[in-house]
């Protein structure tokens, strides 16, 4: 792998994996992991199941925050808001997050993305984003043992990869939840349109929150308008194809989108097969 | 079988930062083992990079507060001292940083009034003694050109800092390096720590033909400080790889520039910089660019930046017939997306008795007090450290 492909699903994975190496060796609490690009749409997250699910979105919005501001948060705070980043914070719902653990994702001196990490204290927060900043430079590829939960959930989504590519399927967007129905991965495979992410996302929500395939949930809630739909508190309901249900101790689904919905139903229900 | 040896510190690495906390322990009564995979003393970054002394403008703007700014300053009184104990080459060669326009001299007055309050002060902590400093003054465009009699006509004057100095680093550190081996360290090279074991109360570094067993281990692998921290989960910094391209002049243009001539960079994070050498040559870059470590390639847009910064300063010179050599070096930064970037000198609250110590920018001219800290960090540590009787601080002779 070289650094001069840009921003890519490997190059994201290679920084996550970097965070996570960081965030154990040092015995630091579980978070999640999040690499977005330029206009701050996710690349790959990863959340450690023991990590609190609200870190998702932290994690993403740390990344998002770095990606559109093309600056770490810490810098944001200490040397352009001075700490008074309120009036900035009502923008964007909130979504623009001055906490530290965002850091630009920098190559050949550009900003090409961000990088957020969640679920340590901000100076945790901090060193880990840089551990991902760090991996960026190191060509030999960091790793560390990870939970069951996300070993499987990464197994699940190289089995979706290889099987999109040898069937030359259109690239999608991956999500696995667990049981809870938040996040444990999100991969945006290389060229796909980033529209797609939430697709999956909530699709799997879908599949999670009813227990069944997103297809099958309009049977059974009747309308589309008696379901909850906030994205800001993880509530996504999607009934078309590509969510679906998976009875296991830790995760409950896996979404699917960047095809017509039957493909991406049919890649999900594929990559299950050797689980 | 491997051979084993104990020892009370091992040192990995003999840079700038292995040789001189190694001469600073050899004031100790201790058994001492500097390790190094090359064949020599500071063959790596040492041997890489600018060769300036930053005496006294350069420090007092960076960053207070930080481990970086604190050792650059408490050095500067250490160094004139040092170059005769040791006996090395120190030469005095003075910066001036070029003012284009009132951007340049507001930016200038800013930088040195706060360096002036960090450190010239007498409540700061980083009190610079009496007699080692000279103030630094803003000089006009005549008093430039006496100076620098070929500068280009762009500039309307320069801030001046006589103190800046240049040394050969390797010499340096093979400076200190042999005056600690007079003061008995042991200095094992040709020897590549591969991998570390936790044995009971002490660190076993693993090398092809032997292994070092030692209760305190200080890392000062440069750019592979990360690397080697990681062996023992040590490593609780981050840092990036900078690559950096230099251009080395010859001396006919060394008898003409006889100062370090330096521009602040608008749009771009490139140094632009000449200096002259102990041996009268010339360094001008520096490219600077995140990079993987193993990318040593002298790229010809990085030549490129190094002789048009030249030509700037000196428009009427042709660099390019002078070109000695270009070469690249590798210093760490931490936090490389602010700028902030600090030492690392610390033992990991995780891993007690390793001690990390990781450079990168002002690394050379740090390097007389770095021992000083790594001594104080081994007190709080509570490792008792007595002083030899018989520490001999003079340099006795040079080896070949
Ligand atoms: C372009 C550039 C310009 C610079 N300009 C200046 C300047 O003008 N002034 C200044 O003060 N500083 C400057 N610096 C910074 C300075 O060069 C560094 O701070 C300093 O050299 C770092 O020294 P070190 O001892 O930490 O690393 P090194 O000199 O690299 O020493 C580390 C040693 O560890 C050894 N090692 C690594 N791994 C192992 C292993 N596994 N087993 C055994 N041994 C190992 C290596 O072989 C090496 O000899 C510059 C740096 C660059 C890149």
């Amino acid at each position: 792998m070289s650094i001069s492909n840009g921003l890519n699903l490997a190059l994201a994975r290679k920084v996550i994996k970097a965070m996570i190496r960081f965030s154990i060796d040092n015995e630091m609490l579980p978070g999640s992991y999040a690499v977005t690009d330029s206009g701050g749409h996710v690349v790959a997250m990863e959340r450690r199941p023991i990590a609190l699910p609200a870190t998702v979105d932290l994690a993403i919005d740390k990344a998002w925050t770095a990606s559109v501001m093309k600056i770490s948060a810490k810098v944001l705070d200490q040397v352009i808001t001075k700490g008074q980043y309120g009036r900035l914070n009502v923008k964007y719902h909130g979504r623009m997050t001055l906490i530290y653990g965002a850091v630009p994702l920098i190559i050949n001196g550009e900003v090409v993305g961000g990088i957020g990490h969640s679920g340590e204290s901000i100076d945790g927060d901090e060193k880990i984003a840089q551990a991902g900043l760090a991996g960026v430079y190191r060509e030999d590829e960091l790793d560390a043992k990870v939970e069951e939960g996300l070993e499987i959930a990464r197994n699940i989504a190289e089995n979706v990869i290889s099987y999109v590519n040898s069937n030359k399927f259109k690239p999608v967007a991956i999500t696995i939840n667990d049981r809870d129905g938040w996040p444990i991965l999100i991969y945006r495979m290389d060229n796909t349109p980033f529209g797609f992410v939430e697709i999956s996302r909530s699709r799997a929500w879908t599949a999670s929150a009813f227990k069944m395939d997103s297809h099958d949930a309009i049977k059974y809630v009747g309308s589309i308008n008696e379901c909850p739909n906030g994205e800001e508190s993880n509530e996504r309901f999607n009934t078309t194809q590509g969510g679906i249900f998976i009875d296991h101790n830790i995760l409950s689904s896996i979404g699917i989108a960047g095809n017509t919905p039957e493909i991406d139903y049919k890649i999900a229900v594929n990559s299950i097969k050797s689980i | 079988m491997n051979q084993f040896v104990d020892t009370d510190i091992a040192i990995i690495g003999a840079g700038i930062a292995g040789t001189s906390i190694a001469r600073e322990l050899s004031k100790y009564d201790l058994s001492v083992i500097v390790i190094e995979r090359k064949n020599g003393i500071g063959l790596e970054g040492t041997a890489t990079n600018h060769h300036l002394v930053c005496q006294g403008g350069d420090s007092l703007t960076f960053r207070p507060g930080t481990l970086h700014a604190e050792l650059n300053i408490k050095s500067i009184p250490l160094w004139p001292k040092l170059a005769e104990d040791l006996n090395f080459k120190f030469r005095r060669i003075g910066g001036l940083w070029l003012i284009r326009d009132n951007v340049d001299f507001n930016k200038f007055q800013k930088m040195y009034s706060r360096a002036f309050k960090s450190s010239l002060d007498p409540k700061s902590p980083y009190l610079i003694p009496e007699g080692s400093f000279i103030p630094l003054k803003f000089i006009d465009r005549k008093e430039l050109k006496d100076l620098e009699p070929e500068i280009s006509d762009e500039f309307i004057g320069a801030l001046y800092d006589p103190n800046l100095a240049t040394v050969d680093p390797p010499e340096v550190a093979k400076a200190y390096a042999e005056n600690a081996k007079a003061n008995g360290v042991n200095f094992l090279f040709n020897t590549e720590i591969k991998k570390i074991n936790k044995v009971l109360d002490k660190f076993e570094l693993i090398s092809d033909k032997i292994s070092i067993r030692s209760k305190v281990v200080i890392n000062a692998a440069g750019i592979e400080a990360d690397k080697i921290a990681e062996l023992v989960k040590a490593r609780d910094f981050s840092y990036v790889p900078f690559k950096g391209t230099i251009v080395e002049l010859d001396d006919e243009l060394g008898e003409k520039i006889k100062h370090e001539v330096l521009v602040l960079p608008r749009g771009s994070s490139h140094m632009q910089v000449i200096a002259p050498t102990v041996d009268n040559k010339l360094l001008a870059g520096i490219h600077l660019e995140m990079s993987y470590r193993s990318n040593r390639e002298v790229k010809d847009y990085a030549v490129k930046h190094a002789i048009n910064v030249s030509k700037k300063f000196f428009p009427k010179i042709q660099f390019e017939k002078h070109i000695t050599r270009s070469f690249t070096g590798f210093m760490a930064m931490t936090n490389p997306d602010t700028g902030w970037h600090d030492f690392v000198i610390g033992m990991p609250d995780l891993v007690p008795y390793w001690i990390n110590i990781v450079l990168g920018p002002a690394g050379v001219s740090a390097s007389p007090y770095l021992g000083k800290k790594v001594v104080e960090l081994l007190h709080k540590f509570g490792i008792n450290l007595v002083e030899k009787k018989n520490f001999s601080n003079v340099r006795k002779e040079v080896e070949s």
